[in-house]
Parts: C-alpha cells; sequence; structure tokens
C-alpha cells in the first residue's frame, strides 16, 4: 500500500498551504489519473481528510473546512490530453489552466467558451467544481453546459467515467453535472472534455449610460433582440448613481449587428471590452444574488429540501470528507520540493491562496 | 397486493383514472419500440401532482414498481410497462400554466407536447427551441426523462440545455423543485436524461427562444457521400455553426422520393440539408460563405419562402417512415461517432452490410454525427431478422471503437441496456447505481431500464466479488 503511494510526490505543508486558515499536515502532488486515485485509497484507508485544490482562486470561499489533513493539489496533472479540431472537442486534465487550454485551443481559431475570473491560474477541474458563470453564458451555457464527459476518482479511490468524447450522447447518467458546483464534496474531478466554438470572427461592445428607471426595460430589449448578442451586462457601482448597460455581440457581421443594438439602447460601439466587464476585482464580492432577468419569481419547494444544514452553508468550504484519526507521520514517503513533470508546474514554492483574489 | 393497490388507487384517484379493463390496458402494452411488449398491472391518468405523488406514495406502501409514460413515442422501450407494476401516464396533464416572456419562460405540465410550447408563443416571435421529428406528439416530459434532440440541437443544443427548472415526485413520493439557479449539486441536470428512474417530472419550466431574424435552407446534392462528408467538415471548419447538417444517402434517397415524392435532384449520391440562421446579416456572410464550400455539388437549392424550405425538410422529416415503402421490415438505429470518423464509419457500415446481405439505408444528422442507420429485412425470409441484429448491433460496436456513444437522443431503455458494459466499465456504472440509490433506493422507479444488471441497493458497488448472486441463482444474465 505505501510502496503505492510513494510513487506519489508528497511533502510536509509550509504555513502558505492553509485553507482558509486551516493548515493541512501534508500536500500531496499527483500527476496522474492513478495516482490520485492511490492518494485517495491511502487517505480513506487511513482516515485523512482531503481537499482537492486547483489554482487556489477561489479556495478560501466559504467557511474553512472542517478538518484538512492532507491538501490534494492538483497542478501537476495538467496535460491538454487531446484536442479534436475537427470535431470542435478537447481533452484535458484538471490542473490544466484556463489560460493554457485557451491558448492551445486559439491555435486553431477555437475557444472553449466559458469566460470565467482569474483564468491565469484558475484551473479546468476549479472552475467546474465551481461552476461561476461568466457574462457569455446566456448565449453559450454555463460550465455544465459545455462538458461532455468527465473523469472523476470518488473517496474510496474509484475510477469513474460519463458522457465521452461526442456532444450527442444520453448513454447513461450524466455524472458530469452532479461534479459541477460540488466544490470538491463528491470526489476529484480529474479529466474533463468540452464541446468547444470557433473564435467569433469579430467582438463588438455597445455600451450606454442610462439612469435607473430606464435600465431594465432597455436591458430587457437587448437580450431579446435579433441581433442576439452573446452577453448583456449592468455596472452599477453607486446605487444612487447612473447604471451602465453594455451589451457584447460576437460573430460573423457583429459590426451592423451592434449598430442595430445601438438603435434599442443608444450610447456607443466599441472594439474595446468595458473595464469592468466580467470582473471580479481582488474579491470584492459580498454575495452572489441570483434571480430571473424581470425580478421576480421564486419556486415554491427547493431541493435540498429547507432545513437542510448545507443549504443554508453553500458552498462548504472545499471540505471533502471528513473521518476519525490521523495517519501515523511516520509512514509518509519522506517529503521532496515538488514534482517531477516537466510541464511546467507551479507546485513549487507552494501558492497562497486567498486575499489577493488572484491565487498567488 | 395488486387488488389492495387498485382498491387504494381508486380512493385517492377519480374512478375513470384507474384503468383495469384488460382490453384497454393492452394500448399501452408498448413504446414506439413495438417489439417489447407487456401489458401493465394497472394503468393510472392522474390529473395533478399531488395524485401522482399519492400515486407514487401507494406503490411504496404495496412495494410495486411503476414506471411513467407520455405519449409513448419513445424509441427504446423505456416506457414499456411491468406487468407487476403500475404505468403512470401523464395524458391528463396538459396545461400550459404560465407563459412569461420578460423572463423568457413558460411553466407546463408534463403530458403537453413539445409543438404545443412553440405553438403557444409563436405569434410573439418566440419558439421552445428543441425539435424531435416526433414533436407533434411526444410529450414535454418524456423529453426530459429522455434529453430529447432534435435536427437543430447542432446549434442550440439539447432539452437539458434548455430546461429551467422542474417539479418533480421523488421514488418515494415526495414533491420537489429542482431549478438550474439553486446553489450546489445540479441535480436537475443529473435527472434530465435519467428515462424515469429517478422520479416522475410533473411541472416543468422551459426557457423560450426569440425566433431568429432570418433563416436560409439550402439543398446540395452530391455525386458521392465522401464528397458530402467533406463538405461538412469544411463547413464547421470555416467556423460556420449551421442550425442544422442532415446527411442522407442513395438509399435513403430512394425511400423518401417512393414515400412522399421529395424530388430531391436525381442520381444523387448523398444529399446535404444545410440550415443557416440567426441575424439576416450574419446569415448572408454565412451563406455566401457555404455557396464556395459547396462548389463540387452538382446542384444546390435554395429555399425562397417557408413552402420551399417545408419541401426541402419533407423528404428528411420522412425518411424513417419511408423505408417501409422498399422493405417490408426494418431497425432504427441511433448511435454517435465523432464527425471525423463518419467516412472510415461509413464505408465500416457498407462492408457489414455487404458481408451479411442486409442493406442499410443512411439517414443522419452529419453535424454531430448521429447515425440513424435504417437495417432493412425481409420478416418472411427465414433468418432474414437475425441477420438484421447482427448488423445492427455492430453498428452500435463501431460507434464504441470510434470513440462515440451506443445512443445519441433515443436513450437507453431496455433495448440498450445490455450494450452498456460496452461503453462504460464496471466501476463506472456503480457509480452511476449510486446516483440510482441516493434517489430510489428501493428500486421502484422503472426498474429494468438503462442499467444490464439489477444491482440492490444494500450492496456496496465497487467491492465485485465472484458472481453476482442474482447471475448465480439465474434470476438476471449479466450481458
Ligand atoms: C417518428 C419518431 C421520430 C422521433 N424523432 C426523435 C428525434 O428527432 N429526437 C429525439 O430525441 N427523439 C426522437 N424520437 C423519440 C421520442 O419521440 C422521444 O424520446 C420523446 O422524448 C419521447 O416522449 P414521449 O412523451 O413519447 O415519452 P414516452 O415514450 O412515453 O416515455 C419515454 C421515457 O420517458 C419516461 N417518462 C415519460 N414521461 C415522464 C415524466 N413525466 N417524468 C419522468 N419520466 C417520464 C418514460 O418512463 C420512458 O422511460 C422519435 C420517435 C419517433 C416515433
Amino acid at each position: 500500500m505505501i510502496a503505492e503511494v510513494a510513487e506519489v510526490t508528497v511533502r510536509d505543508a509550509v504555513p502558505e498551504d492553509a485553507v482558509n486558515g486551516v493548515l493541512p499536515r501534508w500536500v500531496a502532488l499527483p500527476e496522474t489519473v492513478e495516482e490520485i486515485a492511490a492518494v485517495l485509497r491511502a487517505c480513506a484507508e487511513r482516515d485523512l481528510a482531503v481537499v482537492p485544490a486547483g489554482g487556489g482562486t477561489k479556495l478560501h470561499w466559504g467557511p474553512p473546512p472542517e478538518r484538512c489533513d492532507v491538501l490534494l493539489d492538483l497542478c501537476c496533472v495538467n496535460e491538454i490530453l487531446e484536442h479534436a479540431a475537427g470535431d470542435l472537442v478537447v481533452r484535458a486534465q484538471a490542473g490544466v489552466t484556463m489560460d493554457a487550454l485557451a491558448g492551445t485551443l486559439a491555435a486553431k481559431g477555437q475557444e472553449l467558451a466559458l469566460d470565467v475570473p482569474f483564468p491565469q491560474d484558475a484551473t479546468v477541474g476549479g472552475t467546474l467544481a465551481t461552476a461561476l458563470p461568466g457574462p457569455r453564458s446566456f448565449r453559450y451555457g454555463t460550465a455544465r453546459d459545455l462538458l461532455i464527459g468527465i473523469t472523476v476518482v470518488l473517496p474510496d479511490g474509484t475510477i469513474a467515467r460519463s458522457g465521452g468524447k461526442v456532444v450527442k450522447n444520453v448513454a447513461g447518467y450524466d455524472l458530469g453535472k452532479l461534479f459541477t458546483g460540488s466544490y470538491g464534496t463528491l470526489g476529484v474531478i480529474a479529466e474533463a472534455t468540452f464541446r468547444l466554438h470557433p473564435l467569433p470572427a469579430a467582438r463588438r461592445w455597445v455600451v450606454t449610460e442610462l439612469d435607473r428607471a430606464e435600465a431594465a426595460p432597455v436591458a430587457a430589449a437587448l437580450a431579446t433582440s435579433q441581433a442576439e448578442p452573446s452577453a448583456v451586462e449592468v455596472d452599477w457601482p453607486d446605487p444612487g448613481g447612473p447604471v451602465t448597460l453594455a451589451a457584447l455581440v460576437e460573430g460573423a457581421a457583429a459590426e451592423a449587428r451592434a449598430g442595430a443594438l445601438r438603435e434599442l439602447a443608444g450610447g456607443s460601439v466599441t472594439e474595446e471590452r468595458p473595464p469592468w466587464w466580467g470582473l471580479i476585482e481582488h474579491d470584492e464580492v459580498l454575495a452572489e444574488a441570483r434571480f430571473l432577468p424581470a425580478g421576480a419569481g421564486a419556486s415554491s419547494t427547493r431541493w435540498p429540501r429547507p432545513g437542510w444544514p448545507c443549504a443554508a452553508r453553500w458552498p462548504p468550504a472545499g471540505c471533502c470528507w471528513r473521518r476519525g484519526a490521523t495517519w501515523p507521520r511516520t509512514s509518509w514517503p519522506p517529503p521532496s520540493r515538488g514534482c517531477a513533470n516537466e510541464r511546467g508546474c507551479t507546485c513549487w514554492p507552494p501558492r497562497t491562496t486567498g486575499s489577493t483574489g488572484g491565487g498567488r | 397486493m395488486m387488488d389492495t393497490l387498485v382498491a387504494a388507487l381508486r380512493s385517492v384517484l377519480p374512478a375513470d383514472s384507474v384503468i383495469t379493463d384488460p382490453v384497454r390496458l393492452r394500448t399501452y402494452e408498448c413504446d414506439g419500440l413495438t417489439y417489447h411488449r407487456a401489458t401493465p398491472g394497472v394503468v393510472v391518468l392522474p390529473g395533478t401532482a399531488e395524485q401522482v405523488a399519492q400515486v407514487v406514495r401507494l406503490c411504496n406502501e404495496h412495494g410495486v414498481p411503476f414506471v411513467a409514460r407520455g405519449s409513448g413515442t419513445g424509441l427504446s422501450g423505456g416506457a414499456l410497462p411491468r406487468e407487476d407494476g403500475v404505468l403512470i401516464v401523464t395524458s391528463k396533464m396538459r396545461a400550459v400554466l404560465e407563459i412569461d416572456l420578460a423572463n423568457r419562460r413558460a411553466v407546463v405540465e408534463p403530458g403537453v407536447t413539445n409543438l404545443a410550447i412553440t405553438e403557444a408563443v409563436r405569434d410573439q416571435g418566440y419558439y421552445y427551441a428543441p425539435d424531435p421529428s416526433s414533436q407533434q406528439v411526444c410529450s414535454i416530459g418524456g423529453n426530459v426523462a429522455e434529453n430529447s434532440g432534435g435536427a437543430h440541437c447542432l446549434k442550440y443544443g439539447f432539452t437539458v440545455n434548455h430546461v429551467e427548472a422542474c417539479e418533480i415526485v421523488t421514488p418515494d413520493g415526495d414533491l420537489v423543485t429542482l431549478d438550474r439557479m439553486d446553489p450546489g449539486y445540479d441535480l436537475l441536470g443529473a435527472f434530465i436524461g435519467s428515462e424515469g428512474t429517478l422520479g416522475i417530472a410533473t411541472k416543468i419550466t422551459v426557457r423560450l427562444s426569440r425566433a431568429p431574424e432570418a433563416v436560409t435552407t439550402v439543398l446540395a446534392a452530391f455525386e458521392s457521400i465522401e464528397q458530402g462528408g467533406q463538405a461538412v467538415s469544411a463547413i464547421i471548419g470555416a467556423g460556420i455553426v449551421p442550425a442544422a447538417i442532415e446527411m442522407m444517402d442513395a438509399l435513403a434517397i430512394e425511400a423518401a422520393e417512393a414515400a412522399v415524392a421529395c424530388s430531391y435532384p436525381e442520381g444523387a449520391g448523398a444529399v446535404l440539408i444545410v440550415e443557416l440562421d440567426g441575424p439576416a446579416a450574419e446569415v448572408e456572410l454565412q451563406f455566401a460563405r457555404l455557396r464556395q464550400i459547396c462548389a463540387n455539388a452538382f446542384e444546390l437549392r435554395v429555399a425562397a419562402d417557408a413552402a420551399e424550405r417545408a419541401a426541402i425538410w419533407k423528404g428528411r422529416k420522412s425518411a424513417f417512415a419511408a423505408v417501409g415503402r422498399i422493405s417490408p421490415a426494418y431497425i432504427v438505429q441511433d448511435g454517435v461517432v465523432p464527425r471525423t470518423s463518419l467516412p472510415a464509419v461509413l464505408a465500416a457500415i457498407d462492408r457489414l452490410s455487404a458481408e451479411h446481405g442486409i442493406r442499410v439505408a443512411n439517414v443522419f444528422h452529419a453535424g454531430d454525427g448521429n447515425l440513424h442507420p435504417l437495417v432493412l429485412f425481409d420478416d418472411e425470409e427465414p433468418g432474414a431478422g437475425e441477420r438484421a441484429e447482427v448488423v445492427s448491433g455492430a453498428i452500435l460496436d463501431l460507434c464504441v471503437e470510434h470513440g462515440g456513444s451506443i445512443t445519441g437522443e433515443h436513450g437507453v431503455g431496455v433495448d440498450k441496456a445490455r450494450y452498456m458494459p460496452k461503453m462504460f466499465s464496471a466501476d463506472d456504472l456503480d457509480t452511476m447505481q449510486l446516483v440510482r440509490c441516493a434517489f430510489d433506493p428501493r428500486g421502484l422507479a422503472n426498474p429494468g431500464k438503462v442499467f444490464p444488471t439489477p444491482r440492490l441497493c444494500g450492496e456496496v458497488p465497487g467491492v465485485r466479488k465472484g458472481v453476482h448472486p442474482l447471475v448465480e441463482s439465474g434470476k438476471a444474465e449479466q450481458f
């Protein structure tokens, strides 16, 4: 058993490894799906609590983990396994950063149409686990809509797959849906396959400043326009001040379509992204509220049922699962610095999570 | 058991909503896949979500399995009833409850047909995007259960991308709502496509889409299927995502011609239907590019109006039924391959066809690699049915070998449960079973569908030791 885990790089945790103030004892740095499974199996057998981590950009969200013995750092599981450009599909490991992925895809004129915050550090796995929507989800959907296949490792080390590498596929349950937004609580996302889109030929923003009363009807008119914007965003920093509305048009004939939107909203057409567009600056998010575009509506019963503890405190702080005893210190392999991977990992020195919003 | 259950059902439902008359029960003995048949123990036609919940609770009290049924158009035997169970039919739940154009949503009951949603909002310039060919009759509840697609899902996605919330009756009889906006696990996403095994949808909130400003429909005729395939690759390579790209081969064209006189260009080895939609300015540019790409088509027709568009689609939409004109019997297969594998897979299907002396007509959603081979045979000819089965199964093997799927839209149901282990490992299936057990620990919701072996929920998946007890005792087979 130990021989099996001995193949995996493990080091002692240092203060920078703390997850929301909770210091793990060890940091495991697996490099393959099988190594993730080996670590999880070993931890399960020893009743160690594991917190999986990607780029650490959102690891501090929510309350601190109830326990964290091992930080499972996925940054070394970072290979783009297959970009089938003709099929508009990519398969990548969990530790690939969103920027690295975008670079590879752009070389063939394609993109994964998810505009997540902190793409430099945010990873494929963390993007799925937190499932944050970006502005363009209005047109392309969120992570769960673009995910077509997933490989996960369950807490007991079982490696399971669902979906596949074709967009159209209704065989079996879609485990990928359950793992998007799961914040590491169901197991570890190891690999993911996404459907891609061609990079838009052109982009234009229509930006307009309105007073409060005008904003809602104009936003609605933009959103339902047959010029088909990809996103309609609102920036309203001062409750007493005006509202800035921006709509993004992408693809062929972007200029003409943006012109049609300006007819509806006024303002100007620009090739430049508004500085506030899709940004979460320095973690200054206090809360995320979700409501219907027209502001109304609440459904009657909710699942999880009212009164379930987790509903009140989601996300559950990257706490993967908890168990009882701890692993005797001596049975870990000797600590080393960083992994043997040559793909340019960031596993050493340790990243600092939290407060800066951009990871390290 | 059944008698006491029927009495209990009569106490909670109106008299005409509980069917036990053997003649009437037979109406429900199969879905669109007619060679699997079973007479249901009892059929109920609840009128409200609360009634569905009461029926499910009674099934729990009596330990009796239940199967949901919408319009019964499913093609994988998903709504095949149980002789020892209750069939819950949603045909009395047909109300469109709410249309909220400001939020682009509609709330409907599960028995509402797919097309009825579009019809309710068409005049205001909206529609419901997923459009299965069966849309005039199939129910939205059935669409949710199968995660149905349609010709236009290449650009617009499937049912799961257009459903915002579902009220469901869980397998233990609770009425809950799964909403896309809920934080946490995407239970709605997991429920959609679960083929009635995780509960019954009783109210569905769908997203409405704005009708596109322009639609251009093109029919391109090629000498060979290879040329047609190259055009498909070139369209995708040019960064165009058409609303639909459909292809038919010579045999499928022959059948459509015989059935509906669609007058596709004579002598075509393949026809391609490409539909572009969106803002007029964008469609115009894309159409110019499409014309260049299809330069080697020997005929290119562009629909000038809605009537001509319908004429182009007529041959394609009639294709399944049309093969009845050129063959006494046939199997409709549904498999998926990566688009770039289409040429290799089509060539392999040709070889299979020649080897077994069984004709195969190919109709497919070429844009997303979803094949619908129609395997033709003469049921009067001894052995022909078996050979057709072999060819049909071998086509699914080809799909899996090429990294595709055993079903793109018709579902697993009873028909393809035995193929699941070809696509998924034992660990994959066990993990799916954990989900099943979390929703339906007693295994009462549509048992026997989707998964190959009945695993009992008490058993811990993952630790498989030796032969499954049910296999050993002869009660189950493992494929
Ligand atoms: C000619 C023809 C063309 C077709 N074309 C397409 C196509 O283009 N694309 C496509 O995807 N499919 C197609 N289909 C297949 C079929 O129409 C779809 O699968 C459809 O969604 C089934 O709907 P239904 O109401 O008939 O469901 P049924 O056949 O009654 O049931 C299907 C499954 O759904 C379950 N179910 C039904 N209602 C509920 C509910 N309220 N809650 C939970 N589970 C429920 C049943 O238990 C069963 O497992 C076609 C079928 C035919 C006959």
